[in-house]
């Protein structure tokens, strides 16, 4: 009994120190975030992050909890981009349904794709993904009179919701702040349900879940879906952020962009995503002159992940936490 | 409850299980003994759905069942363990018998994300059978372990409570006993009865003849895929070719 009783303080202190931690972060975040609002291209920056968060949080829905590989995620990216820039400039859709309905059509492609690739595992799925990232590539590439072909689309409308219209990078990223914590929200309340367990089990042993009565193939399927859903929002997001879309921002390397946020911000965590769009995101920027160099130095990235940081930055964290607790134990023994 | 007619299953051209009959009564505990490679474990992947057999048919309650999705058999009522530990390693214990709860409970997506109060609701009963079952089966001072750090005989309890969760009306234990020292097989018998009593019926596949012997009620004896004996413990103890075939000499060692 005793012991339970030290156990439980030793939780109670460590709950309060990590809100002491947190509260510092989130003071150190907002005020960095204040700073970078200041300026144009900074702002751009931000949104930059929090829209590649909502992508990486949907890939790692998909692989980090039901443990199923994507790499052509870019063309999720690019059916929500396309569609909501399609609808809304040809169509005349008022451009917040447009989004929406970007996010679905990605969702749906996910759910058809879903349909054979819940029935293949490791190599034989990558190669189905990549296969399909480079599907739309093409198709995004050679319609010339649908999508303008190579030389893009530009003057993509600015969404308006209730009539207030989001036209600097600043207003943006407001609303891209409080979808990502939404998405945060959702993710968590998500992992820790009866759903999300049975992501979990499929993750770790397909054929213990399937014993345990979860029909492995649906909650597959499911996790596409979701999963596509979110990727395609936010290159719906980034369709009107940016104002112009050309397939150069859909290809191969983008997919593999997202696995390397995802990878190196850490894998099957809440907040993993977004530490991996922000880092990559900056780093990009600062690398901007060397943009040739791009993929080395996302391979370079990925390297260190699977050598030193398997399990990414957040891991650092879990990492320092617990030798905390195991000096904190030393203290109390 | 579960009735095999004339079970067969051929890998090519072998026959791992054939033609085998038999009869499991409700509230029973049978047992399932053979030696190596007799077709136990297969047999037991026919009822438990992972094998679809290629003639013969599996009744439960009534019910033919044989081919049905393992997942279905499970909703059905069926649970079942593993010989060699499939547990979800990196969840912990209690979230280990939270997915045995699943066939159980029906929060879908949306009730997750939106936390309904009927999703809450139900969490809080799964949360409350979990501990419970952990509780019957003596492991829940390490509800918050991850699985992969628990004991060996203690995995084998945590496979056993992760098939209770679903409250099955029949639960089939491979192999329950491998790999535990003589104390935890006795307390495993203890548990068997246990779980008997609460009006779950048992089969059992055993290489422990003691274990076997102390705890079913009838045994079904299997060599090279063929039922070769079936009765109480007494007198698949005397039977001339289960000695001949599996035990190889006397039993009361």
């Amino acid at each position: 009994m005793e012991s339970i009783n030290v156990n439980r303080r030793k939780t109670i202190i460590n709950t309060i120190k990590e809100k002491r931690f947190l509260i510092i972060t989130l003071f150190i975040i907002s005020a960095i975030i204040a700073y970078m609002l200041r300026e144009r291209y900074l702002a751009l920056i931000l949104c930059f992050i929090c829209i590649n968060s909502i992508a990486v949080s949907g890939l790692d829905i998909l692989f980090g909890y039901t443990g199923q590989v994507s790499f052509g995620h870019a063309a999720y990216y690019a059916i929500g981009a396309y569609t909501s820039t399609l609808l809304s400039l040809k169509v005349g859709i008022p451009v917040f349904f447009t989004i929406i309905l970007g996010a679905l059509l990605a969702m749906l492609f996910g759910i058809i794709i879903a349909f054979p690739a819940s029935k293949l595992v490791k190599h034989f799925l990558s190669l189905l993904t990549i296969a399909f990232g480079q599907m739309v590539y093409m198709f995004i590439s050679v319609t010339d009179k649908l999508t303008n072909g190579f030389s893009g689309i530009i003057g993509i409308p600015n969404l308006k919701i209730f009539g207030y219209t989001f036209s600097s990078n600043q207003s943006y990223f407001f609303l891209f702040l409080a979808i990502v914590l939404l998405v945060l929200l959702g993710k968590k309340r998500l992992i820790n349900s009866r759903v999300g367990r049975a992501f979990i089990a499929i993750r770790e042993n397909p054929h213990a879940a399937a014993g345990m009565g979860i029909n492995v193939r649906y909650y597959k399927i499911m996790a596409f879906a979701i999963s596509a859903f979110l990727t395609g929002l936010a290159g719906a997001f980034y369709a009107h952020l940016v104002g112009f879309i050309s397939p150069d921002s859909f290809t191969n390397a983008q997919s593999n962009i997202f696995m390397t946020m995802l990878l190196f911000g850490g894998i099957a965590s809440l907040v993993g995503p977004t530490i991996g769009a922000a880092i990559l995101v900056v780093i990009t920027e600062i690398m901007q002159s060397f943009v040739s160099y791009q993929m080395l130095i996302y391979a370079l990235f990925i390297l260190a992940v699977l050598f030193y940081l398997p399990n990414g930055v957040v891991g650092i964290f879990d990492n320092i936490k617990q030798i905390v607790a195991r000096r904190f134990r030393k203290k109390v023994d | 409850m579960l009735k095999l007619n004339d079970v067969t299953i051929k890998f090519g051209g072998l026959t791992a299980v054939n033609q085998v009959s038999a009869e499991i009564a409700k509230g029973s505990i049978f047992g399932l003994i053979g030696p190596n490679g007799a077709g136990k474990t297969t047999l037991f992947n026919i009822i438990s759905g992972v094998y679809a057999p290629t003639s013969g048919s599996v009744i439960f309650n009534g019910k033919e069942i044989q081919g049905t999705a393992p997942y279905k058999i499970n909703q059905l009522g069926i649970s079942r363990t593993y010989q060699n530990i499939n547990l979800f390693k990196k969840m912990s214990v209690l979230e280990n018998v939270k997915v045995g709860c699943h066939s159980i409970s029906n929060a879908g997506l949306f009730d997750a994300i939106l936390r309904t109060k009927n999703q809450k609701k139900e969490e809080k009963l799964i949360e409350e059978k979990s501990l419970e079952i952990l509780e019957f089966m003596d492991l829940k001072d390490k509800a918050y372990y991850k699985a992969s750090n628990l004991s060996y005989g203690e995995q084998r309890r945590l496979e056993i409570s992760r098939a209770l969760a679903s409250d099955p009306q029949l639960i089939l234990l491979d192999e329950p006993a491998a790999g535990m020292n003589g104390r935890e097989k006795e307390e495993l018998s203890e548990t068997i009865r246990k779980i008997n009593e609460r009006g779950i019926t048992v089969l059992l596949v055993e290489h422990d003849m003691k274990l076997v012997m102390n705890v079913t009620d009838i045994i079904c004896v299997l060599n090279y895929g063929k039922k070769i004996a079936l009765g109480e413990p007494a007198y698949i103890q005397s039977h001339p070719d289960v000695i001949e075939a599996y035990l190889g000499g006397d039993l009361n060692d």
